[in-house]
């Protein structure tokens, strides 16, 4: 649906050139949610920026739907930009204009008849829960309201893409989490392909499907979001892992242990339905070792379950390894640490 | 003192205020008509703007400085041959009326500049993103967005243009000011110069707060 090839982006500031895009190669699917995670400055902004051309690259190809964007008039450009919706951070309402007018206001930039208007913004308004407000003005709203407005607003068109920059950033952990829920929701009903930026795990691990991790203006891993997270090789993506996973104290414990005596300490890591199954349980039970758990996480990524335990083996080096060998032959993951 | 106001002709103080009335209402008019476009162009063509031309916004920036920094009283008098050229007259209400769309003019632009200014930059890029054009952006974003700021600008502009008026009686602009010069000045007769004095502080009073009301009524902030 997007493929962004060889992307390169550059600032003029006081004669310097600042490079933000450094070879940004990247191709999203269609129907897919793709988060792109990185700290501010890594170029997150611009990167999305970059897909509707509303900052132009310095060179490189932007093709959404089978058309290279950079290579369009003006007047093309503003056609193809109808079926790109945007979603922002501060939202971006027309202060001066109603809840209604505002979700209208694609529309009446299309010229599109005021019959045809009126049935499609009721429709939205259902769609995102603010019938009751449609006369309201956006300053009566509150954050995550003003949110499902511009998403209205983004989807009035019919787009087949949606672009989300920061869309909950400024939102409380709550309201986050509606706005993510209406995001899944759009995206599963009307089969939009979404791409947002976040710097917050939590937004990519709660529906994104692939996961493009940013740092200095490239991106440095990519891939499905279980994959990335579970094994998080570049040092960046290990940073946001740690943003949700308590890794210092786990540091701290292992060197603990270590310091005391010559123990197996290893991460075990269950995915899906094994998520839920006794198998390292039964496997402690039937190789005899005793274990203690260092640390342990069972959550979700998206729709699938996962688990990682840090576990440490009392037994001795050759039943130890056994038992991993055991453990790996039932279908976990276990890597010694 | 004398406050008998034996020296008021109050049918000429009638006729002098239609007169500041009309200088007034044509001179507000034909400000925003071209002081309006002008300050969108300011804006437009500044610095990280839709239609970002330096040289351009130099140039235009210049000239609009130029005509801010000359007094009104000479502004009037350098442009009586261009005037007598757009009207036929540098006399009377007709006379009045280009030196104070020239005066005026330049100073609405900025205010329109500024309050454009205030406009959220994330705003017109949404309405970018939704594939709007230059004109449509204006039209749909720059305008109504900035609408109780445009008509608190339209608001200061017209209670400067009533004191443009008075000063166009100097070079015999007609209208109240006329009198004041003409009877309270030259002749010495202060009933004039009090009447005409206390109607200007009227109807500047009453610009003001028609115009607070429309701000107010138009603010959605």
């Amino acid at each position: 649906m997007i493929q962004l090839r060889h992307l390169h982006k550059s600032y003029q500031v006081q004669g310097k050139t600042i490079p933000a895009l450094t070879g940004i190669d990247l191709s999203i699917e269609q129907g897919e949610i793709y988060g792109i995670i990185g700290h501010s400055g890594a170029g997150k902004s611009t990167l999305i920026r970059c897909i509707n051309l509303l900052e132009r690259p310095t060179s490189g190809e932007v093709i959404v739907d089978g058309v290279d964007l950079t290579k369009l008039d003006e007047g093309k450009l503003q056609a193809k930009r109808r079926a790109i919706g945007m979603i922002f951070q501060h939202f971006n309402l027309l202060s001066s204009s109603t809840v209604g007018e505002n979700v209208a206001f694609p529309l009446k930039l299309a010229k599109r008849p005021k019959a045809e208007i009126d049935k499609k913004v009721n429709e939205l308004l259902k769609l995102v829960g603010l019938e009751a407000h449609k006369d309201k003005y956006p300053s009566q709203l509150s954050g995550g309201q003003k949110q499902r407005v511009g998403i209205a607003r983004a989807l009035a068109n019919d787009p087949k893409v949606l672009l989300c920059d920061e869309a909950t950033s400024a939102l409380d952990p709550q309201t986050t989490n509606s706005i993510l829920a209406l995001l899944l929701d759009i995206n599963r009903k009307l089969g939009l392909t979404i791409v947002l930026i976040t710097h917050e795990m939590h937004v990519i691990r709660s529906i994104c499907d692939r996961v493009g991790v940013i740092d200095g203006g490239k991106i440095v891993e990519s891939g499905n979001v279980l994959d990335v997270f579970l094994r998080p090789q570049h040092l960046t993506t290990q940073e946001f892992v740690e943003q949700v996973a308590d890794s210092t104290e786990l540091r701290e414990a292992v060197a603990h242990e270590k310091a005391s005596g010559n123990r197996t300490i290893a991460r075990v890591t269950f995915l899906g339905e094994k998520t839920y199954q006794p198998i390292l349980f039964q496997t402690m039970q039937e190789t005899g070792t005793v274990f203690s758990i260092l640390q342990g996480t069972i959550s979700r990524m998206k729709d699938t379950p996962y688990g990682q335990l840090v576990i440490e083996l009392e037994g001795d080096v050759a039943q130890n390894q056994k038992t991993i060998e055991t453990l790996r032959q039932r279908g976990l993951e276990v890597e010694v640490i | 003192m004398d406050w008998t106001f034996e020296n008021v002709d109050w049918a000429e103080i009638g006729v002098g205020t239609m007169d500041t009335l009309t200088m007034l209402g044509f001179s507000t008019l034909f400000t925003v008509l071209i002081g309006l476009p002008l300050g969108i162009i300011l804006f437009l063509t500044s610095r990280g703007q839709l239609l970002q031309n330096r040289s351009f916004y130099t140039i235009a920036s210049f000239v609009v400085n130029v005509l801010r920094s000359v007094p009104f009283i000479i502004l009037m008098i350098l442009l009586i041959p261009v005037t007598k050229m757009i009207v036929g007259t540098s006399l009377g209400v007709l006379g009045a009326i280009p030196p104070l769309v020239f005066g005026a003019a330049p100073f609405f632009a900025r205010l329109v500049e500024t309050s454009l200014r205030e406009i959220d930059k994330g705003v017109i890029e949404a309405a970018q993103s939704m594939g709007a054009s230059n004109w449509q952006i204006v039209w749909n974003v720059l305008l109504p967005e900035s609408r109780s700021g445009l008509i608190a600008g339209i608001t200061i502009t017209t209670v400067t243009l009533v004191s443009y008026t008075a000063m166009s009686g100097v070079i015999g602009g007609g209208g109240l000011g006329d009198l004041a010069i003409r009877y309270g000045y030259q002749r010495f007769q202060t009933d004039v110069m009090i009447v005409t004095v206390v109607i200007l502080l009227v109807m500047v009073q009453i610009l003001q707060s028609l115009g607070d009301r429309l701000v107010l009524k138009f603010s959605r902030k």
